[in-house]
C-alpha cells in the first residue's frame, strides 16, 4: 500500500463533488466530522474546487462558464462553513473554554432502564474509593480547569472528533462530554485497571456509542431556555441522590465488592 | 446547463462516489486479509464493531467517506508499525 493509492482514492473522491449538482446530495457526500481524515479530506477538497474555479474562471464569460463557477464557488462556501462550524464546536468544548466556568451543572447519562450509568458504573468500584468518585464529581462541578490540568485531560487516543474528557483521583475515573458552556454530559465512572487497558477502551468506547444519542437530544434540548432550566433542575435531583449515595457507601464501608 | 445535462452529471458523481468508496473498501479488505489481527486493532482505533466494519466494508451499509478514509490510514499505519517491529526484532 503506497500513499499515491491514498491519493488517488482522494482525488476520486473530490471528482466526485465536483460532479454532483444537487445542494443535498452534495450536502449527504461531504466528509463528516467522525474522524480525524475529515480535515485532510476537506482541505483537499477545498483546494481542489478552488483550483477547478479559477481554471473556469480563465476561460471566459460563456454563461454555462459562469454557471459552473456560481456552483463552484457555492460547494467552497458549503465546505469552508461545515470545516469553521466544526473548529468551532472543537475549540468550544476544548479545556480552555471548560476553564472560564466556576460551576458546570452536572448532566447524568441514563440508561434505559431510567436510572443513570454512573449508579451502574459504581456497583463495580469498591467502597472504598468512593470518596475518590465524590472527588472526581467535585472537580467536575467545581474545578478550575485552567490551573488543574493534570487531573482533567482530552482523550486523545479516541480517533473521534468529538472528544471526550477524563477527570482523575488516584485509579479512579470519570468520563464526560461538554453539552454545553457549563453543563457537562457524565458517562461513566470506573476504577483504572493497569493489566486491561485495552478493555478498558473497548468499554468507554461502547458507552460513548450507547448515549450518543441521548447526548445528540439534549443538545437540541437545551437551545430551548425552559428545557434547559428543568434539565437541570431533574439532574440537581439526581445529583444529590448519587452523592448521598456515595457517602452511605462510603460510611457502610463494606470492602470489596468484587 | 439544461436540466437533463446536470441530472447526468449528478448522477454520474453518485456512481462515481460510489465506486470510489468500493475502490476503498477493496484495499482495506486487501490489507486485512493480509493480516487479520489488524482487525481488532482496527475496530477499536475507530470505535465500533467488528459487525459494523464489515457491513460498511461489504456495501451492506453505506459509511461517509470519512469513515473508508480514515479506516485506509489507519490500516496502513498499522500494518507499517507491525512491519518496522517485526524488521527489529528479526
Amino acid at each position: 500500500m503506497t500513499d499515491d493509492k491514498l491519493e488517488q482514492l482522494r482525488s476520486s473522491f473530490y471528482e466526485s463533488i465536483l460532479l454532483l449538482q444537487d445542494e443535498k446530495d452534495i450536502m449527504d457526500a461531504l466528509p463528516a466530522p467522525e474522524f480525524q481524515s475529515f480535515f485532510p479530506l476537506m482541505e483537499g477538497l477545498i483546494s481542489k474546487l478552488v483550483a477547478e474555479c479559477k481554471e473556469f474562471q480563465s476561460l471566459g464569460n460563456d454563461p454555462d462558464i459562469l454557471e459552473e463557477v456560481e456552483l463552484l464557488k457555492k460547494k467552497i462556501d458549503i465546505c469552508k462553513h461545515r470545516v469553521e462550524s466544526v473548529k468551532k464546536q472543537v475549540s468550544e468544548d476544548g479545556l480552555e473554554s471548560q476553564a472560564t466556568c466556576s460551576k458546570r451543572h452536572l448532566i447524568f447519562a441514563k440508561t434505559s432502564f431510567g436510572s443513570t450509568f454512573l449508579q451502574k458504573d459504581l456497583k463495580e468500584i469498591p467502597n472504598e474509593y468512593y470518596d475518590k468518585v465524590l472527588d472526581t464529581l467535585d472537580t467536575l462541578e467545581f474545578g478550575d480547569f485552567g490551573s488543574n490540568t493534570e487531573k482533567v485531560r482530552q482523550l486523545t487516543n479516541n480517533k473521534k472528533l468529538f472528544g471526550l474528557y477524563e477527570i482523575k483521583e488516584f485509579k479512579v475515573r470519570l468520563v464526560y462530554r461538554v453539552l454545553d458552556g457549563d453543563m457537562v454530559y457524565v458517562m461513566q465512572t470506573r476504577m483504572k485497571k493497569d493489566d486491561n487497558s485495552s478493555l478498558d477502551q473497548k468499554d468507554l468506547i461502547y458507552r460513548s456509542r450507547n448515549t450518543n444519542d441521548e447526548f445528540q437530544a439534549l443538545k437540541e434540548k437545551i437551545q430551548d431556555s425552559h428545557e434547559r432550566e428543568l434539565l437541570i433542575m431533574e439532574h440537581e435531583v439526581i445529583r444529590n441522590e448519587i452523592l448521598s449515595e456515595l457517602k452511605a457507601g462510603k460510611r457502610d464501608g463494606k470492602g470489596d465488592k468484587k | 446547463m439544461d436540466n437533463f445535462t446536470k441530472q447526468i452529471k449528478n448522477a454520474q458523481g453518485l456512481r462515481n462516489l460510489e465506486q470510489t468508496k468500493l475502490a476503498y473498501s477493496h484495499e482495506i479488505l486487501a490489507n486485512l486479509s493480509d493480516d487479520p489481527s489488524l482487525v481488532d486493532v482496527l475496530t477499536e482505533d475507530l470505535g465500533i464493531s467488528d459487525t459494523e466494519l464489515f457491513e460498511k466494508l461489504s456495501g451492506t451499509t453505506q459509511g461517509n467517506i470519512t469513515f473508508y478514509d480514515q479506516s485506509l490510514s489507519s490500516v496502513r499505519v498499522f500494518s507499517k508499525s507491525k512491519n518496522n517491529h517485526s524488521n527489529k526484532t528479526k
